[in-house]
């Protein structure tokens, strides 16, 4: 009996001691394939987003498969807008963004809206419930918000002409007056 | 912001619609503090194991703060850093949480330790849980963290910002003790072992779930469905319904928050101009 429960014991222990090596050899190449992955792809390589410095170059895909460059909205302040469909803080606070925009037409102020950790159908539902005429990133955006430091939506950047970022607002924007300096920040207080 | 209105905007956002957003991280931590505290075998447990109790739960809650801390501070180099491998870091957090719910299920064993070593390795299997959920946490910007992080963008604002940070994580981490310490002791006090055994493996499969979600990069998928799916929509900022639902935020704003915004943003221009 001793015999038998000792060699019963050893035969479970020797199971578990390869179920495990098996589980840590599986847990070894996940990791070695996330590491190869990301270093290949080093989509994060860029410097994130600092106050009073330029804001760095990215390009997004748009819902019509064109891309769309923050390059091309040099010479102008821009608010970049980054949101989610299923965020209700980003709905509650377009319409300030928008209005900003609208207000300071003549400024040549622009918005470029980025949908972030959505899919790009789901940010095409945003852009057309708000009725959005400026460029709007659909799909892209994941890489650009890691590159930039963006995690929450909506995250609000208030960009002047020579592309210097001045001003940043995470979170929603309860009134119009609470971005009211991100956007004299960026137009020199001049009214539109 | 005060130091009280950072820990309590923490505290209150467990109680109020933002909880759906918490439910990223709440079930997974108290997953873990649970299947930490159950015994297995018999006979059953006639009082609570408080000492894998309070480790499981200081080291998961002690790690989430660091990490979530340390990300928030985003003027720092170690939140630049943490940023720039963030899709790394989010992998090898899923592989950590996955080992740890396979070592719950029963599928990793390990060898019987000395007490001392399984505390050590309870302790270090939390706080390494804790920050994988940190990294894999989107958090939403209820009222209160939506001061702490305009904050937190001026880099003169660095140690203060930080210390709201790590006040609002400790108010979040008091509500997730007030529930999951009563649930894991009553978990533990479960007189059949097989109902200790099966909800233990019930623990770890919880976790695989989340482990998954990070190693497949879906954590914002679920994040979606729990927001989307239960925090009601607001107005936009023209003024138009896109339901008949008050905006959750407006609800819970108080007046004085969002005059600190309003300063703290003031404190960004001054400082920009002088540049």
């Amino acid at each position: 009996m001793t015999e038998n429960g000792t060699a019963v014991t050893q035969d479970t222990t020797g199971k578990a001691k390869r179920r495990n090596l098996i589980i840590l050899l599986a847990a070894l190449a996940i990791c070695l394939n996330g590491a190869v992955n990301f270093f290949e792809s080093r989509k994060n390589s860029a410097e994130l987003i600092k106050l009073g410095t330029p804001l760095p170059e990215f390009s997004v895909k748009q819902a019509d498969g064109s891309a769309v460059s923050s390059a091309s909205f040099k010479g102008k302040p821009v608010i970049y807008y980054f949101f989610a469909n299923w965020c209700p803080c980003s709905h509650a606070s377009i319409g300030y963004v928008k209005k900003a925009v609208a207000d300071n037409a003549q400024n040549g102020m622009a918005l470029f809206s980025v949908g972030i950790q959505d899919s790009a159908s789901e940010i095409e539902k945003f852009t057309k419930k708000h009725d959005m005429a400026s460029p709007v990133g659909v799909s892209g955006g994941n890489d650009v918000a890691a590159m930039l430091g963006i995690r929450t939506t909506p995250t609000t950047l208030f960009v002047d002409a020579n592309g210097v970022v001045r001003w940043i607002f995470i979170g929603k924007i309860e009134k119009y007056e609470a971005i009211q300096k991100g956007i004299d920040a960026i137009t020199g207080g001049v009214v539109g | 912001m005060t130091a009280f209105g950072a820990f309590f905007g923490g505290f209150h956002s467990f109680f109020s619609i933002w909880v759906f957003c918490l439910m990223q991280i709440v079930p997974f931590i108290i997953a873990f503090i649970a299947a930490s505290t159950i015994r297995e075998g018999n006979p059953a447990p006639e009082k609570t194991d408080w000492q894998p109790l309070t480790l499981s739960a200081v080291s998961v809650l002690g790690g989430f703060i660091a990490v979530f801390t340390a990300i928030g501070m985003v003027t720092t180099p170690v939140s630049k850093i943490l940023f720039r491998y963030m899709d790394l870091l989010n992998q090898f957090g899923g592989v950590v949480i996955g080992l740890i719910a396979l070592y719950f299920i029963g599928l990793l064993t390990l060898d019987k330790l000395p007490g001392s070593k399984m505390k050590a390795l309870l302790t270090g299997f939390g706080a390494l849980l804790g920050a994988s959920l940190a990294v894999a946490y989107k958090p939403c910007v209820t009222p209160t963290l939506t001061v702490i992080y305009n904050i937190n963008t001026s880099p003169d604002n660095v140690i203060w910002g930080g210390i709201l940070l790590i006040l609002y994580t400790l108010g979040i981490s008091t509500a997730i003790l007030l529930v999951g310490v009563p649930l894991a002791v009553f978990a533990s006090k479960a007189k059949s072992a097989n109902i200790r055994l099966y909800l233990k493996r019930g623990c770890g499969v919880l976790l695989l779930a989340v482990a998954l979600l990070m190693l497949t990069d879906k954590m914002t998928i679920y994040k979606s469905f729990l927001v989307e799916g239960f925090v009601p929509a607001a107005e936009d900022g023209s003024g138009h319904s896109h339901h008949d639902h008050p905006a959750p935020q407006a609800q819970e704003q108080a007046p004085a928050e969002m005059e600190h915004t309003q300063t703290d943003n003031s404190q960004h221009e001054h400082m920009d101009h002088g540049k």
